[in-house]
């Protein structure tokens, strides 16, 4: 661990490195500034105007009126919302656990491979999926998920399991979980690569020890792999519950939140409420409490995930 | 408002006292600028808004009226997008499209050389459509002369479109001896598409009915040598084609958020169940079609759960009927459910009468269409045998509904354009371009008066002259609602609530958007009809 001493003696060096004439570069400032306006822009001018918006009603397109928390209120009351809250509880927590442990699975298995090669090679086929667009995988699973011409179905006719077919994404019991198991078998995509990456930065010698003191694959996994992954765990887990949080493409595409409102989510409840219903304002709400839900979640996955390199 | 200044400074006084030091003050110097620049940027960005309104009020209310060929002084292009009149080149998915509008047109550019039509390609259609008007309206990017149903631009955000009365009282200089041009659309149109406060958003001129279309081969096969003319015969029916054709759902419906057919159950049904009451409906003359109409009938309970006939007497109709429907009627079917019956997945399915060309096109197996069969007292409570719904479920709501921007919605108008616009509108609405260019799609009726439908459809144009009773329990009242609508019954067809449950959460939904339009449009003066 790095001493406050040692940190001192850095800044005093970096003063000194200063005081022997080295200047700042403001050329550096310049190049940096299109970025940084575009960010400004793009990005937090519309999260500060949500915000202020929120307080509104607003249809987007005359001016805005101030009503103060009314829009949050009616989140609280709207029946609609609490059940987008329900099922993005579920749909969420499927996500998660599948999304932290199948990929895990499928990098310990490749990298554990003997040969480099066949490593490298099973690494590509894992990870060429990346370059489909998500909207022609959303429309492929559409398909797939056909009650009459669909694949599921026909494949569970063919193999005698014609009695397990059903209207996927139009029965409220199977249609939100329908949604959930999108992207099987889970392996490949970022996850896959964050997993793979880490395991790749456990050093040699550590698996070498291991080996030798005769630690079974399991025990290995549980005992290094895991908690030297801590760090991976925890980036997932936070862009698993943004991910989930922000869902609107993959209900809107198949299910457009049917039937009823089995698929509805807060981020499709979102986006109907300002462009459907023209209720910006409300819409903004919405979206504010997601932020919050968003922050909070990661506060506490910071605080209480504990990974190998806190506290240095 | 805080200078920046004085906001930086503050930025640095409160971190500086909290321990954070930086290397150089300037850098949190520089982030409480920039913190301080974004909220002047919104606020900013909100005054501008504000100002724009109270400009393009003003310029609003200032235009005048005058229209008339003389008095063109525009020179430029007018973007028009006449949905299914587009002259799109041909595609795979559409290898027939009309041409006639491209010629009018012309004709129109010969008389005004300075001024160009340039047709908008087809953008989204369905639900996604009513999403890129208002983008677009946000952005002041909606074209010169764009189509929007009638009832939808009623409950749009106010100030998007221009009310065409002051327009519709001038005469058309394209028809000989006309006086106004309002003369030249059936009265029953008009009654039925202005708005609550008397404004014409819409020039409206065609007709549009739906038709339920069955696979001769299929019925044939079924022993069915009749289309059926009650509700009860079109179930027989739906029993023997079950039998008949293993595998083959006997109707196709399409009861997801994306479609309209809701609506249009809704419109046969309440018009059927409400008749003995029309009078209590029809505020205005319009036979309850109108929005004012509408949304009186809510206040007052007309519409609502209390009453059986609003939805819970065809809702379980609709549970009995759904029993024959395709299998995943509650999602849209990749294709649209038109595919479902060109592939004999349906023996037959219930669409718009546009659905004749895509059916050729498509190539779909021999075919005929009937009405939707009457509704009987054995149909459910109330049913009235002596009164045919089949035509509620269509009316002026077809490909000629074109409105016009006002100049905040549509950033390139100006008073010279706007009465460049009009001008091509009233040159379109002549008998002879209106009937050149819908008989050559075929799929809806002209009804410019002078206008003649092709003889396959002479039956709707009788419709289209007089009020269409199309009482639709308000649900036309908004696209969202009628999607809202469209989920409840989809909970209870599924089992998912009771049908109390479904029916309390219409009226819910119901009574919501009602006081959300009433809210949104100040101008209504909805009171005096409730005393």
């Amino acid at each position: 661990m790095v001493s406050t001493k040692s940190i001192n003696s850095f800044r005093r060096e970096d003063k000194t490195l200063k005081s022997k004439g080295e200047k700042s570069q403001p050329i550096a400032y310049l190049l940096l500034l299109p970025t940084f306006l575009f960010l400004i822009v793009f990005s937090y001018t519309p999260a500060v105007q949500a915000i202020l918006y929120s307080f509104t009603d607003w249809d987007g397109f005359n001016a805005p009126s101030f009503i103060g928390f009314d829009n949050f209120i009616e989140v609280f009351q709207d029946p609609v919302m609490l059940q987008s809250f329900e099922n993005l509880l579920i749909w969420t927590g499927i996500t998660l656990v599948i999304g932290l442990i199948v990929p895990f699975i499928g990098a310990e298995l490749i990298f554990h491979l003997k040969s480099k090669g066949s490593q490298y090679w099973y690494r590509v086929l894992f990870v060429i999926p990346m370059v489909i667009p998500g909207m022609v995988t959303l429309l492929i699973w559409g398909f797939i998920y056909e009650p009459n011409i669909g694949l599921l179905n026909n494949f569970l006719r063919v193999i005698g399991l014609g009695h397990m077919t059903n209207d996927w994404l139009s029965n409220p019991g199977t249609a939100l979980f329908s949604l959930a198991f999108i992207g099987f078998p889970w392996i490949s995509g970022l996850n896959f690569l964050i997993y793979y990456a880490g395991l790749q930065n456990i050093s040699e010698s550590i698996l070498e020890s291991a080996m030798l003191d005769g630690c079974k694959t399991l025990t290995r996994v549980f005992r290094i792999d895991i908690p030297l992954l801590r760090g991976q765990f925890k980036l997932l887990l936070i862009l698993g519950l943004i991910g989930g949080l922000q869902n609107v493409t993959t209900p809107l595409v198949l299910t457009n939140g049917g039937p009823g409102y089995d698929t509805y989510v807060p981020g499709l409840y979102m986006y109907v409420s300002a462009f459907q219903q023209s209720r910006f304002g409300y819409a903004m709400a919405i979206s504010i409490i997601l932020f919050l839900i968003t922050i909070l979640l990661t506060v506490i996955n910071l605080k209480f995930v504990k990974t190998d390199t806190d506290g240095m | 408002m805080l200078s920046t200044a004085r906001y930086e400074n503050m930025i640095v006084h409160y971190f500086g006292k909290r321990g954070y030091r930086m290397k150089s003050k300037k850098c949190l110097k520089i982030g409480a600028a920039v913190l301080a620049a974004m909220m002047a940027l919104s606020v900013g960005m909100t005054g501008c808004q504000k100002a724009e309104n109270a400009s393009s009020t003003t310029s609003a209310s200032g235009s005048t009226a005058s229209g008339g060929s003389a008095s063109i002084t525009y020179k430029g292009t007018i973007n028009f997008y006449p949905q299914a009149y587009n002259p799109v080149a041909p595609t795979q998915d559409n290898p027939n499209p009309p041409t006639k509008f491209k010629e009018v047109a012309a004709d129109y550019q010969k008389l005004h050389p300075d001024i160009k039509i340039s047709f908008v390609a087809n953008p989204p259609a369905g639900t996604d459509y009513e999403t890129w008007l208002k983008t677009k309206a946000a952005g002041g990017q909606v074209p010169d002369l764009v189509w929007e149903q009638a009832p939808n631009a009623n409950t749009s955000a106010s100030g998007i479109w221009t009310d065409l009365v002051p327009f519709m009282n001038k005469a058309n200089p394209y028809v000989e001896g006309n006086k106004q041009w309002i003369d030249l659309f059936p009265k029953a149109v008009i009654n039925q598409i202005k708005d609550v406060s008397g404004k014409i958003y819409v020039i409206d001129a065609d007709y549009v009915d739906t038709l339920i279309f069955y696979n001769k081969a299929m019925f044939q096969k079924a022993g069915i040598t009749e289309t059926p003319k009650t509700w009860e015969e079109m179930i027989e029916d739906c029993k023997k084609l079950k039998q008949a054709n293993p595998g083959v759902a006997p109707m196709g419906i399409d009861m997801s958020t994306s479609n309209t057919v809701y609506s249009w159950f809704a419109r046969v049904f309440n018009s059927n169940l409400y008749y003995k009451d029309i009078d209590k409906i029809d505020i205005d003359g319009s036979k309850g079609n109108s929005t004012l109409s509408k949304i009186v009938a809510v206040k007052k309970g007309i519409y609502g759960a209390s009453d059986p006939r609003w939805c819970t007497e065809w809702f379980q109709v609709m549970k009995d009927f759904s029993q024959y429907w395709q299998p995943g009627y509650s999602t849209a079917p990749q294709g649209g459910i038109i595919m479902s019956f060109v592939n004999k997945k349906v023996a037959m399915y219930y669409d718009g009468t546009w659905a004749n060309k895509s059916l050729k096109d498509d190539k779909a197996p021999d075919f005929g269409s009937f009405p939707v069969p009457q509704i009987t007292a054995n149909t459910c409570k109330g049913g009235n045998d002596s009164i045919n719904t089949a035509g509620a479920a269509g009316g002026p709501y077809a490909a000629w509904q074109y409105a016009i921007p006002t100049k905040k919605a549509d950033n390139s108008m100006t008073d010279e354009k706007l009465q460049a616009v009009v001008d091509f509108a009233m040159f379109t609405t002549t008998p002879e371009n209106n009937e050149k260019v819908c008989n050559e799609l075929g799929e809806f009726i002209p009804t410019i008066v002078g206008a003649k439908p092709p003889e396959s459809l002479s039956g709707m144009a009788e419709a289209a002259q007089h009020e269409l009773l199309a009482l639709d329990g308000a649900c036309n009242l908004s696209m969202p609602l009628q999607q809202s609508l469209t989920r409840e019954l989809q909970q209870y067809l599924l089992g998912k609530k009771t049908l109390e449950q479904a029916v309390q959460a219409c009226d819910q939904v119901t009574k919501k958007e009602v006081d959300q339009q009433i809210k949104q449009h100040p101008d209504w003066d909805i009171d005096k009809y409730l005393k």
